[in-house]
């Protein structure tokens, strides 16, 4: 009796947990989130048993979270560090990249300004202080406004290291928490430049020619243009089940739309 | 054509895992990079592909490297992390009062500690340090009588168990376990002995809540039943938002028998027949990260505040710190200074740093430190301390010149 009594509970636990949401939880990049958020809501509505939950905070953020065990997916715009890759593996967890879309990082002006390509050379200059006027660069005379992002932020890090060469930014530059505040205040600036994920550009701020090569959907995915860079989400070890489920669908082709109507080069 | 290709893919990048595999050791990421962009420029691999592979190349090498240092060294030496310092100090004192001095001193210390885990929920840590007695409050030799060998004392050995992320029970002679801004209260030298509950919750992303609890053993006395103990209860907060970081508990220390009781190490300071030591006390920290390579890299201020129930004494500390918030390399530099008030019974005079009017309390004063780095876990600190009795107003001038080793 006792022995059956056993059985029972063990089977009422085991079939009360069958009915609970299966949860993948989602922390990281401020770019890489409306990709994440896009697709978890659409991926939600075909799999109603699982819930998925999509958090930013920047990259770092998703990489601590990945290391401490507490998200599933960390959304990165920028490849992990050594010494996150470190700090993981001495904690038994081994990162595994997945990338899911291309983006480019978009130098833009303020409409008003009539230049329409820059050298890398120039670009660096300008952000490290060296170049201060348009007329330097073949615009007009007018002071340049630099903005650029906080240095939590992974598009700082992959502009510092692939615009910049890791130089250091000028310490009168603006920094902004977000693309969104890159761009309002490129648009509301006159001799404002800025850097911004390709996702986030529009008809509001022009972007710039870099080393002859403009940012494009081709050219970001060949990375012939220079300021280029992979989206990932990390899991820790291959996925299984509703997490592989998931990832395989961000990375199909249905889910590639959806990346590619962020405004971000779909891989697929 | 379409599974021919994909099979082709597979295969080279099977063989160029195989190549890393085998000639891990010698092969450097650059040659790897080389490697797979010649295959995106014969059009074998895509950007993307090449890109996954670096990426996951990195990954692979570094655990390999793990693995292959940790079957480098025996089982023991895998489970000890050893650390330690030495720090030379020049110091200069001028003392007035009753008993007025200038002394000009040379001192060093050493000390060594040690890191065991014992299993995945349990680490012994023990360490060793100089001191020319066991003075809680000091490690430091003076160096002096001919050339003389000097003593090495037990620092701490605690064991803690680790249940959960968000739990530590640590039982023996631990670092201080208690959370405190400054050393207004605690001189950092002090491990003190007893059992301690840690704990640690994430709110969210920004909030950290603790609560470190604490009971510990003041003294023992085969003759006296009623020795003193104390209980120590800390919630606390952590937050940071963007840049800006901040820490904030609130402490109640509550003793037992420790009303009159004559301590080993107690300055002179306290009227110890006449309270109980039931104190509350609050410590904040506010910082700033600004831009790493900046100048200015941090700022902060932070205050400690006590009040004895029992006598109604108070004492307080406030202070502020610019440079980067740690000092451990080349270039690395921190200002900081302090003023301090503690009256006479705010708390036990055991217990304050010892470099502030010899630890006693019935003292205010000021403390300025500046520390920079001189190469990689070399730090050079000046520290100055100019302090005074409350009531009868005797000054003490104390100037220190560090340089601190660590390994």
């Amino acid at each position: 009796m006792k022995k059956l009594l056993t059985f029972l509970m063990i089977g009422m636990i085991v079939a009360s947990s069958g009915y609970a949401a299966e949860e993948i939880n989602i922390v990281g990049s401020t770019t890489v989130l409306p990709i994440a958020q896009l697709t978890a809501e659409e991926f939600m509505n075909s799999n109603p048993g699982i819930e998925i939950t999509v958090g930013g905070g920047g990259s770092s953020i998703g990489a601590k979270a990945l290391v401490s065990g507490t998200c599933d997916i960390a959304d990165c715009s920028r490849p992990l560090k050594d010494k996150e890759i470190d700090e993981a593996l001495a904690k038994g967890i081994k990162p595994k990249p997945h990338i899911v879309a291309m983006d480019g990082i978009a130098v833009v002006v303020n409409k008003s300004n009539n230049l329409k390509e820059i050298s890398s050379d120039d670009l660096k200059a300008i952000y490290t202080g060296d170049i201060s006027n348009w007329s330097e660069v073949g615009g007009s005379d007018a002071g340049i406004v630099v903005v650029s992002r906080d240095t939590s932020s992974g598009t700082y890090e992959a502009f510092n290291e692939l615009a910049l060469k890791k130089a250091k930014v000028r310490p009168d530059a603006l920094l902004q928490a977000s693309n969104k505040a890159v761009l309002q205040t490129v648009v509301q600036t006159p001799n404002a430049i800025g850097y911004i994920g390709m996702g986030y550009l529009d008809d509001s701020v022009n972007a710039l020619v870099v080393e002859g090569v403009f940012p494009t959907k081709d050219t970001v995915l060949t990375k012939e243009y220079p300021i280029s860079r992979p989206l990932y989400m990390y899991t820790d070890g291959e996925p299984k089940g509703q997490l592989k489920k998931y990832l395989d669908y961000v990375k199909s082709v249905e889910g590639q739309k959806l990346v590619e109507s962020q405004g971000f080069v779909g891989i697929a | 054509m379409v599974e021919t290709t994909i099979a082709k893919k597979i295969i080279i990048c099977a063989v160029i895992a195989c190549v890393i595999c085998v000639h891990m050791p010698v092969i450097n990421a650059g040659e790897v990079d080389i490697l797979v962009q010649k295959l995106v420029d014969k059009g074998i691999l895509s950007p993307v592909e090449a890109q996954t592979i670096l990426d996951e190349t990195k990954i692979g090498v570094k655990e390999e490297i793990a693995n292959v240092e940790s079957y480098g060294s025996p089982t023991w030496a895998q489970r000890i992390a050893l650390k330690g310092d030495l720090r030379t100090r020049y110091q200069y004192s001028n003392t007035d009062g009753n008993d007025p001095e200038v002394r000009h001193r040379g001192r060093l210390r050493l000390r060594l500690g040690a890191i065991a885990k014992v299993n995945e929920q349990l680490e012994v840590g023990f360490g060793f340090a100089t001191g020319e007695n066991s003075d809680p409050r000091s490690t430091n030799l003076t160096l002096r009588n001919d050339f003389s060998k000097e003593g090495i004392y037990l620092d701490y050995a605690y064991a803690k168990y680790m249940p959960f992320d968000w739990a530590e029970v640590i039982g023996g002679k631990m670092k201080n376990p208690l959370w405190t801004p400054s050393d207004l209260l605690w001189d950092s030298d002090i491990n003190p002995e007893g059992a301690a509950l840690n704990l640690n919750i994430d709110v969210n992303e920004n909030i950290k809540a603790f609560m470190n609890n604490a009971f510990f053993i003041m003294d023992e006395s085969s003759s006296n039943n009623n020795e003193p103990t104390m209980f120590v209860f800390q919630p606390g907060v952590e937050m940071v938002v963007d840049n800006l970081e901040f820490k904030t508990a609130g402490t109640l220390y509550a003793t037992n028998d420790a009303k009159g009781y004559a301590q080993d190490w107690s300055a002179g300071s306290n009227n110890k027949g006449n309270y109980n030591w039931i104190c509350l006390a609050g410590g904040a920290e506010l910082g700033m990260n600004f831009d790493k390579e900046g100048l200015i890299p941090y700022a902060g201020i932070f205050g400690e505040g006590v009040l004895n129930i029992d006598s109604e004494d108070p004492g307080f500390l406030f202070g502020a710190k610019i440079g980067d918030k740690k000092v451990k390399t080349f270039g690395d530099w921190q200002l900081k200074g302090s003023y301090r008030y503690l009256e006479r019974n705010s708390w036990i005079d055991s217990y304050p740093d010892s470099d502030a009017w010899g630890g006693a309390t019935d003292v205010k004063g000021l403390e300025g430190i500046l520390e920079m780095g001189l190469m990689d876990n070399v730090i050079l600190s000046l520290d100055y301390y100019r302090m005074a009795a409350i009531q009868d107003g005797a000054k003490e001038d104390i100037f220190q010149v560090d340089v601190s080793y660590k390994f």
